[in-house]
């Protein structure tokens, strides 16, 4: 029995190992699912140039390019009228543009007289308004789901992207603070 | 190629999370997956491309199973840029630049995927290790002058 034991002890901890890993990943998953933001890729064009583009504009069909963009720093905001969470994102983009902030909207993959219908029932926040129809800009800016928020600073360089609606207490804490930095920065410049 | 495959498979890791995502994408989008406009010779690569990019949508599904419309929208970015004479190593930089590395499920080595590539390799090794070590144990076991007497009496207590 003596040798038993002797033979036999590193086997019986090694038996254990299984478990411990098993808890363990069971612990990251359960961390992961808990702290990671859900449903948010990082961006590749974060501190990268608006890309190129050649739009219509949404109420004048005249085509648009960078250089028609906003002088200064401007939020860029991926709406449509198909979007059920734009709606709820809508009063809070009507308060931005209020505090005279350049809001330009990228209309993604919507009908034109149903947007220009929407603007006109709800009130236009949008300084610009681009009809991206077949949604291949909106690849170019590597959108996913709408809404989506871009903050660009006086450079026409993208510093910020947000996913899904900007609430009231969002834009006060989280995007409106940094929104300010590209603005004193711009003036700095 | 057994250690690649052994690779794929670390990505998979989180297969029981990928069935419950893989669920909800095909509950919250019904959207009729778009035609395939493809000259033959080229009906390969699509489909090669398609099932290695993943939806950014509904993570961890490719946008060849997605319903969600953006992976309709990628679909297309994908046949129109074949049709262009792309090669497939563009069609997936061209993603990634817009989309990140997280687009592709089989991501290049870098500094931030090496991690990912690492981890597979150091847990093969530490697998070896444990089996050799449990392996050599169990091998060398000699009986002591005590055991083997004993397993004479036995053999002779119980003949086959």
């Amino acid at each position: 029995m003596v040798a038993d034991r002797r033979n036999f002890a590193p086997l019986r901890v090694a038996l254990w190992l299984p478990l411990i890993a098993f808890v363990g990943l069971c612990v990251v998953f359960f961390a992961s699912l808990e702290f990671s933001p859900r449903n948010e890729l990082p961006s590749p064009l974060i501190d990268r140039p608006v890309p190129s583009f050649s739009l219509p504009d949404l109420h004048s069909a005249v085509q648009r390019t960078g250089d028609d963009l906003p002088e200064g720093a401007f939020l860029l905001n991926v709406w449509a009228t198909w979007c059920f969470p734009c709606r709820e994102e809508h009063p809070v983009l009507m308060d931005i543009a209020a505090e005279g902030i350049a809001v330009v909207g990228l209309n993604y993959k919507d009908e034109d007289l149903k947007a220009i219908a929407w603007l006109n029932n709800i009130g236009d926040p949008y300084r610009l308004n681009l009809a991206d129809h077949d949604g291949a800009f909106g690849v170019d800016m590597g959108v996913y789901g709408v809404p989506a928020t871009y903050l660009i600073d006086g450079d026409h360089n993208i510093r910020y992207k947000h996913i899904g609606p900007i609430s009231a207490s969002q834009w006060r804490e989280e995007l409106g603070p940094i929104f300010e930095t590209l603005l004193g920065a711009n003036d700095r410049a | 190629m057994i250690v690649r495959s052994d690779m794929t498979r670390s990505n998979h890791i989180t297969l029981p999370l990928t069935f419950v995502v893989a669920l909800m994408c095909g509950a919250l989008t019904a959207e009729p997956t778009s035609e395939v406009d493809l000259p033959p010779e080229l009906i390969d690569r699509y489909e090669v491309l398609i099932a290695e990019l993943r939806c950014p949508k509904c993570l961890n599904i490719n946008i060849a199973d997605s319903n969600a419309p953006i992976a309709t929208d990628l679909r297309n970015v994908v046949q129109s840029q074949l049709r262009e004479g792309k090669t497939n190593s563009e069609i997936k930089a061209f993603l990634r630049e817009r989309y990140g590395d997280f687009i592709d499920y089989n991501p290049p080595l870098s500094p931030s995927t090496l991690a990912l590539w690492a981890i597979p390799l150091i847990l093969l090794i530490c697998a070896a290790i444990v089996f050799t070590f449990v392996g050599s144990k169990r091998g060398t076991t000699e009986l002591s002058d005590e055991e083997k007497t004993r397993l004479h009496q036995l053999k002779a207590k119980y003949p086959s």
